[in-house]
């Protein structure tokens, strides 16, 4: 009887004692690579989810509505994506139903831009200063990078008047799910967007360790584009100075090879933040079909003209992303930057200079020894040369759509678009309506947003 | 009382020897022998030198040699009372006292009369006798013929109350047994009644082997494993379903599951969108979580490769469907459990070796039964139209050289004057008798043969059992350069050192090897065309061009490139380009059983798991993926001459590896008794699980075989691809993850029954597990069940005589399941190695979700079981309801909130915000046709299963249902009022009449507003055909047999479905060469479309007029069809046919599988199985020998 008892608390402790012995033990983490974000190192990882931030993930649908290509009636009727057919068309409804997918991706990586900023309130500054100040500028930066590119879609071009009434986008600061969306006014999205970029420009740093990484120059240059977009010149000249102060460089064209199939290198000297648009069927270099009329504006020595354009099969077609391959960079660089404050000094009065940054960047892009600068005698006449040369020089960088957006609001420069489908013809003139594309209906239903009349 | 045998004369001892075998037949009858011998000649002093002798043999010696005539009963020599004589020229007297030692016998010695009788009681004894009435103590095993003991027979001592039911050795025990005469009866389902008469006089009677019989023709299979217990089916009110015994041994397969196939009630194997086999017991009960079956081998849940199991070991497999059945398993019971058990050695068994050997020989693949081919004829027709219409010239003057047809080359170079129109003609016409198919299944197939060879020992004694095994498994695939081999060993042990204690000791082992051949996988990428040549007429292999154009790839090795062609033919050859995997599994066992007295036992028990399993790639330098790898990152002058390499020569590698091991602890509690008309079963445990995985791989170039080195490359750097200009870094598979499962369960079960009529029982379990974020008490979750059963039949007033047998079930309850990616937090997932930087870069994985919760399923059962008179019909009927609340589902989100969930691309999150009901009949009938010499049986198994999902809180674009409904975009969108899985599709209008366009209906017009009716807005613009996986299967067989021949034939059935087949898709077949059978009945000219639903070609290819004719209600077809599934023909010898045999039972039997398809719906001779191309599973026949000795 006594051996039964031993027995029997042996084993009655093995059984029962044995498995509940530690506490913890179920809190085990059960997927190696699985986190809750929590360390500065975890928002640094999310920071660089490229796919999020950088990777073909701008919205593209300004380049695809705007006057850069066109498509034949064959090759548009076999698009398959029907928002990018229909805004190729300017059409009233371009989602028939379907879904749209950028506009979710855009609020995407506000969303980890969001987590970020929650999250790193979390964490005490002082232990990590500077990679702090990094993550929190960075977060900013592409918070306010695609608030830019969203109300460049859905949100009226800014005017200074309408401003304040006209509906702006949602400004999600918060990553809570819970908070309701509601549309923010114009005025209301690009305080946002400067503020933000003002903020994180003074905790950028002024290299960054890549260029998909944000940094000072970027935040100084997207400061500049979005004074520019909101028709603030000195804003927008201050920022492009402040840019090039830092990064001045410039590519030679001289230096590239024209024949090969996508001259220009991925990250060269000119680039200061890389980001690229989202692939589109449209834009294939088989598909779209290069305006005649542009590519004749182009002087037989501006070497733009080889490194730009190519032949596949009879017709033209664009080779020369500012990323060495069929992706379309749309992010930052300093021949932007040149141009806007050569834009601003012309507009502000100040035509030698705006001469001289046009000529600077020019004398990069003309073949050695064949470039006569540009000459102007009035402010005007230096205007009308650097728009011209934007025009050429900044041709699918994403950049058209709000240049016609907010150039259409001045008569003098104000066009009709017009695109011709098997005979029929669809024109989008100045200041239409459809210059702001509708959000997804989702959106409408679940939020409850007005949506935009077109 | 006494009889008397009395001899005379002189016995020969041949005579003796048969009078000892009477002795020994005629044991337990009660009678004296009395023996007269002469004493003329005989000594009074013997010699008798053997061990273990019975008294009586003692006896007999004593009566032979001396002469005394000996008197006794029998009922004095109870049992077997054995002594070791030791006996040389001893007295009589010495031999008497001697052997009646410690014996309750003493003797007197009168007139050479020896009389053995009891011993009168002595004064203790006297004394003892005061306080206890005299009682023994009476145990035995119950088995069946075959040794396998009995578990759950009741056993009884007829009209008293000693009742017992015997346990998971068969054994049963009475203690203290009264003195007396009694009537030991042994009852057990489909077994003979056992009766015999006992008396207890003082000593215990122990009966190591109590036989019972079968009755034939009713069930068999008696006993049910939960995977914690073993329970009688008489007595478990829950759902198991087995398969027939029979049947699973003879199914010739490699491994287990799929010999259930057909053979299981309420087992489905369906196919899924990707023609992956999926089991589902009674359908699905899940939307997201993981809807497979737990798979539990001996008592605990199995993590490895279930082709790691030797099919040879399995003794039994048991299917729990019903709560109550599964719910001990707790939260990984929702979707059923599958029980399997190995075989183990038996008590009191003397050494049995059984072996089993067979051989399968599959037929060809048919390669020409997919759909998706156009015949050369008709596909250069396509290439001549769409050369004129101008479709190449892009292609042609393209700079990244794409591939180009040989017809189309031709017809290249008629135009540029390069040939005259007479020889293109003459060199095309060539072309058009040629098929592809016909090349590779000459060369890369051949008939597959399986051979399979198993040899097992085991054996026990009293104290201890053993089992050892051992198989071997060679396998030649279809395709030429894949096999499999498999060796298993398995060994199981039980001692019982000391009285109580048992300890079971195992271990298994497996290593396979599997390899296959990827000379194939390169036609894969780029074109293709049906009259591609993979050899010349005499064989030699030929090179193919379907990713550059011919001219390029000729013209690489002149500009400095490594040979760019491809020739699989060569690279089958060759080796090449090949894979292989090992898989090693070790499973060890060990358990600890102590009983503390009668029906009550600790159960201890631990499984250590581990699985290796190493997968290898190995290219070679001069395969085309190494060679076309390294052309395309090499560097190249503008000309188009490589300059310089970047990936240096040599093979690549591709090395994947994993790693799993499993900790299982259990320790469990067992109560069995009974008193009176009760009987309680009762068990209750612990248990805790430990599961880790490990997986990495890598990607090694300039990889040297034969010394093992290898060369760095530079993973970060993009380079420029020639001749496609993309920009790519080196491509690698390097990659490491891990994963660690921890659970902590406490369970509990218990049955009650009365009066052998009415059994209650309840069962509930509380899991914990690490599941990610998860707050404390929602980590764990009480599940539990209750279940009734009722015996009518044993009820007085049940008179129904052609229904001897009917027995009601109903059971009600819960069990869980879980989604391992959902968490409560915001987390993130890491990866490495980030485009350009190189660097970690985070997923966000979730939204927080702080009310997460397990799934739950309710399942109600009701049954019904019967038995005819004579076992003519029986079987049984039941009906399921499920109900699952908290389900895994999405939620919409605005799109603005910004959670773009990483699978789906959708705004959405996941919670516990779905619900779906099921409900369905099992129905299983065994009948007895004919029993006379010629016997014939059937058994007919039926399965319903719907589910519907309830709630469901995201509308799914209806768009989304047409295309991905069945599953087929990996993303599941569910409906509410559906099932999960379901075909939708766009309504059909017919072709329109004068151009031979789909026609389909806009806002309620005939239309060809393709955009529009490729988007539809609402449920009712759409179709919904039905559920895209069967809702009725099962099977049908027949046996007959005559003599020792037994025929089988298996016919099974799937019906109540839907599938999508393939058809033309224009734009792939421009694009890529996608070709399908329909083209040849398009629509070509007015009057076509009274025949026909298949469009019309246009120049150039509309995607979405395709899409919407792919998608169209005229591409679904009914799934319904009957199979003859196989054939199996057996011949059985054992001693009773075969005298001499060295065997004690010897079976030949052949299997013929896979036969075909008896009964179809559809029009389009299609395998619903495999409707949307694939190859279905050619005939195959098996020989094979199987017995024991």
């Amino acid at each position: 009887m006594k051996t039964k008892y031993i027995m029997f608390v042996l084993l009655a402790s093995l059984a029962i004692g044995l498995p509940s012995c530690k506490k913890d033990w179920l809190d085990a983490k059960p997927i190696q690579n699985l986190v809750i974000p929590s360390t500065l190192q975890d928002y640094q990882a999310l920071l660089d989810n490229y796919n999020v931030f950088n990777y073909g993930v701008q919205p593209p649908w300004g380049e695809t509505g705007a006057d850069n290509y066109y498509l034949t009636y064959a090759n548009w009727q076999s698009l398959f994506s029907i928002p990018d057919k229909n805004t190729y068309v300017w059409a009233k409804d371009i989602y028939q139903g379907s879904k749209g997918t950028d506009w979710q991706n855009s609020y995407q990586a506000v969303l980890y831009a969001n987590v970020v900023l929650d999250g790193i309130k979390t964490i005490n500054k002082s232990s990590n200063p500077a990679t702090y100040s990094n993550i929190q500028g960075s977060a900013l930066f592409y918070r306010s990078y695609n608030f830019y590119c969203l109300a460049d879609l859905f949100a009226k071009p800014y005017n200074p008047t309408t401003a304040s009434t006209d509906l702006g986008i949602p400004l999600r600061v918060s990553s809570d799910p819970t908070i309701k969306s509601i549309r923010s006014t114009v005025q209301q999205t690009y305080d946002q967007i400067t503020n933000d970029l003002v903020k994180a420009s003074t905790m950028l740093p002024i290299r960054p360790m890549f260029l998909l990484q944000p940094s000072k120059p970027a935040a100084f240059a997207m400061l500049a584009r979005v004074y520019l977009t909101m028709g603030n010149y000195n804003k927008a000249l201050l920022y492009a100075d402040s840019c090039l102060a830092i990064n001045n460089n410039l590519l030679d064209f001289n230096t590239l090879n024209a024949s090969s199939s996508n001259p220009i290198p991925e990250f060269n000297t000119e680039t200061i933040f890389w980001i690229a648009l989202r692939r589109t069927a449209n834009m294939v270099p088989s598909r779209l079909v290069i305006d005649s009329n542009l590519y004749k504006s182009y002087d037989q020595n501006d070497l733009r003209k080889s490194i730009f354009f190519g032949q596949v099969g009879n017709s033209l077609t664009f080779k020369g992303s500012y990323d060495g391959s069929q992706l379309m960079f749309s992010g930052l660089a300093t021949d932007e930057i040149y141009l806007i404050r050569a834009e601003c000094n012309a507009r502000l009065g100040n035509t030698a200079s705006s001469l001289d940054d046009l000529n600077t960047l020019m004398k990069n892009r003309w073949t050695a020894g064949d470039f006569t600068p540009f000459t102007a005698t009035t402010s005007a006449q230096a205007l009308q040369l650097v728009l011209t040369e934007r025009r050429k020089e900044l041709i699918f960088r994403g950049l058209r759509w709000a240049d016609l957006r907010r150039l259409n609001m001045d008569p003098n420069y104000a066009i009709s678009l017009e695109r011709n489908l098997n005979g029929q013809i669809y024109s989008l003139p100045p200041n239409d309506p459809k210059y702001v594309y509708p959000i997804p209906d989702q959106e409408i239903q679940i939020s409850g947003i007005q949506q935009n009349s077109r | 009382m006494y009889k008397i045998y009395t001899n005379n004369g002189c016995i020969l001892p041949r005579y003796i020897k048969k009078f000892l075998l009477v002795m020994k037949i005629t044991t337990f009858l009660i009678f004296v022998a009395f023996m007269q011998v002469s004493a003329k000649g005989l000594a009074q002093r013997l010699t008798l030198i053997q061990k273990d002798v019975t008294l009586k043999q003692v006896f007999k010696e004593i009566n032979k040699q001396t002469g005394y005539n000996i008197f006794w009963s029998d009922s004095q020599l109870s049992g077997d009372q054995k002594v070791n004589a030791n006996f040389k020229d001893a007295s009589l007297l010495e031999v008497l006292n001697k052997c009646l030692e410690n014996t309750h016998l003493t003797y007197t010695v009168e007139n050479k009369t020896v009389v053995i009788k009891e011993k009168p009681p002595t004064i203790l004894d006297k004394i003892k006798s005061v306080f206890t009435a005299p009682s023994a103590n009476i145990t035995g095993i119950v088995t069946d013929s075959l040794s396998n003991p009995l578990i759950g027979a009741t056993v009884a001592l007829e009209n008293t109350k000693f009742i017992s039911v015997t346990d998971a050795d068969g054994k049963f025990a009475f203690t203290n047994v009264p003195n007396g005469k009694y009537k030991l009866v042994i009852t057990y389902v489909g077994y003979k009644k056992y009766a015999r008469d006992v008396e207890v006089n003082g000593g215990n009677l122990t009966f190591p082997r109590l036989i019972l019989y079968n009755e034939s023709g009713k069930l068999t299979e008696v006993v049910v494993s939960t995977g914690y217990q073993t329970i009688p089916q008489e007595r478990a009110t829950g759902s198991f379903a087995q398969p027939d015994k029979d049947m699973y041994n003879l199914r010739v397969s490699t491994d287990v599951i799929s010999k259930l196939d057909g053979i299981t009630s309420g087992l489905a194997f369906n196919k899924d969108a990707f023609g992956n086999t999926v089991l589902r017991i009674r359908g699905l009960s899940t939307i997201f979580a993981n809807a497979d079956p737990l798979i539990v081998i001996d008592n605990f849940p199995y993590e490895g490769d279930i082709n790691n199991i030797n099919p040879n070991d399995v003794e039994s497999v048991t299917v729990l469907k019903d709560a109550a059945a599964a719910s001990i398993w707790g939260v990984r019971a929702g979707n059923g459990v599958i029980v399997i058990t190995t075989k183990r050695g038996r008590l009191n068994q003397p050494l049995k070796v059984g072996f089993n050997s067979n051989v399968t020989v599959s037929d060809k693949p048919n390669l020409k039964y997919d759909r998706n081919f156009l015949d050369a004829n008709d596909f250069i027709n396509v290439e001549q139209y769409l050369f004129n219409q101008g479709f190449y010239s892009s292609k042609l003057t393209d700079p990244t050289f794409p591939a180009i047809s040989p017809v189309v080359n031709i017809l290249n170079e008629q135009q540029n004057g390069q040939i005259s129109a007479s020889d293109a003609n003459s060199q095309i016409n060539a072309l058009r008798g040629l098929d592809e198919r016909n090349d590779l299944s000459k060369y890369f197939y051949r008939r597959a043969v399986n051979q399979q060879y198993g040899l097992n020992l085991s054996g026990g004694t009293d104290k201890e059992t053993y089992y050892f095994s051992t198989g071997y498994d060679n396998d030649l695939q279809s395709q030429v350069g894949s096999k499999f081999d498999r060796i298993t060993i398995n060994s199981l042990n039980t001692f019982t050192p000391i009285k109580n204690l048992t300890l079971t000791a195992g271990l298994n082992y497996t290593q396979s090897i599997t390899k296959s051949d990827n000379s194939l996988s390169e036609l894969n990428n780029g074109i293709s065309y049906p009259y591609m040549q993979l050899a010349s007429a005499n064989g030699t292999p030929l090179p193919v061009y379907n990713n550059y154009n011919q001219s390029f790839v000729q013209s690489a090795q002149a500009n400095g490139f490594l040979n760019w062609q491809l020739n699989p033919l060569q690279e089958l050859q060759q080796h090449l380009n090949t894979s292989s995997t090992n898989e090693y599994e070790i499973r060890a066992i060990a358990g600890l059983k102590y009983t503390f007295f009668r029906g009550l036992n600790i159960d201890v028990k631990y499984q250590y798991e581990r699985g290796i399993n190493e997968g290898k790639n190995l290219i070679d330098q001069n395969s085309y993926y190494a060679r076309n790898l390294a052309n395309e990152y090499s560097n190249v002058t503008p000309t188009g001459q490589f300059s310089s390499g970047v990936i240096p020569l040599g093979g690549i590698l591709n090395t994947a590896n994993s790693d799993i091991t499993a900790n299982n602890f259990r320790g469990q509690i067992n109560y069995d008794n009974s008193w009176g008309k009760s009987m309680i079963t009762a068990i209750g445990g612990i248990e805790v699980r430990q599961v880790s995985t490990t997986t990495g791989s890598n990607t090694t170039y300039g990889y040297n075989l034969t010394n093992d080195t290898f060369q760095q490359v530079d993973y970060t750097t993009y380079y420029p691809l020639y001749p496609s200009q993309n920009n790519s870094s080196i491509p690698t598979n390097l990659y490491f993850a891990g994963t660690l499962n921890r659970f902590r369960s406490y369970f509990s079960n218990a049955a009650y029954t009365f009066d052998g009529r009415y059994t209650f029982s309840a069962s509930g379990r509380i899991d914990q597990s690490n599941f990610f974020g998860v707050n404390a008490n929602s980590k764990s979750v009480p599940l539990w069940s209750t279940g009734l059963k009722w015996d009518i039949d044993k009820e007085n007033f049940y008179h129904i005589d052609w229904l001897p047998s009917l027995k009601l079930r109903a059971t009600y309850g819960f069990s869980g399941n879980l989604d391992k990616n959902l968490t409560a937090f915001t987390t993130a997932l890491y990866y490495s190695h980030a485009l350009f930087t190189d660097a970690n870069y985070a997923i966000l994985q979730n939204p927080p979700n702080p009310n997460l919760q397990w799934e739950k399923t309710s399942t109600a059962n009701l049954g019904i079981d019967f038995g005819a008179k004579g076992g003519i019909l029986s079987g049984s009927i039941e009906y399921y309801y499920k109900n699952g609340t908290n389900l895994i589902g999405d939620q919409t989100l605005a799109p603005s909130v910004g959670f773009v969930n990483p699978v789906t691309l959708n705004s959405i999150y996941r919670g516990n915000f779905a619900a779906m009901k099921g409900n369905g009949v099992d129905i299983q009938l065994n009948s007895k046709n004919i029993d006379k010499t010629f016997k014939w049986t059937s058994s007919f198994l039926f399965s319903h299963t719907t589910d519907r999902v309830t709630k469901y809180s995201v509308s799914n674009p209806v768009n989304n249902l047409v295309l991905y409904g069945n599953g087929s975009g990996g993303i599941i969108y569910a409906q509410t009022g559906k099932p999960v899985y379901g075909i939708y599709s766009y309504r059909w209008a017919g072709l329109d009449p004068t151009n031979g366009n789909p026609r389909g209906y806009a806002n309620g017009q005939i239309s060809e507003d393709y955009p529009t009716l490729t988007n539809p807005t609402q449920l009712s613009d759409v179709t919904y055909n039905g559920p895209a996986n069967p809702t009725y299967f099962g099977g049908l067989r027949n046996t007959f047999a005559w003599k020792q021949i037994s025929l089988s034939v298996n016919i099974s059935y799937k019906m109540g479905y839907y599938f999508r087949k393939s058809s033309i898709d224009y734009g792939d077949l421009f694009n890529s060469g996608g070709g399908n059978i329909d083209f040849t009945k398009r629509w070509q000219k007015p009057g076509d479309e009274k025949f026909t639903n298949v469009p019309s070609m246009i120049y150039p290819d509309d995607p979405t007029r395709g899409l919407f004719y792919d998608f169209s209600s005229v591409t679904v077809d009914n799934g319904d069809h009957i199979r003859l599934q196989d054939v199996t023909l057996s011949y059985d010898l054992d001693k009773s046919h075969w005298k001499r045999s060295p065997f004690s039972h010897l079976q030949f039997y052949t299997y013929a599988n896979n036969l075909g398809i008896i009964w179809r719906a559809n029009k389009d001779g299609l395998d619903p199985d495999y409707p949307r191309g694939g190859i279905p599973n050619p005939r195959s026949l098996s020989f094979g020998i199987r017995g024991n000795f």
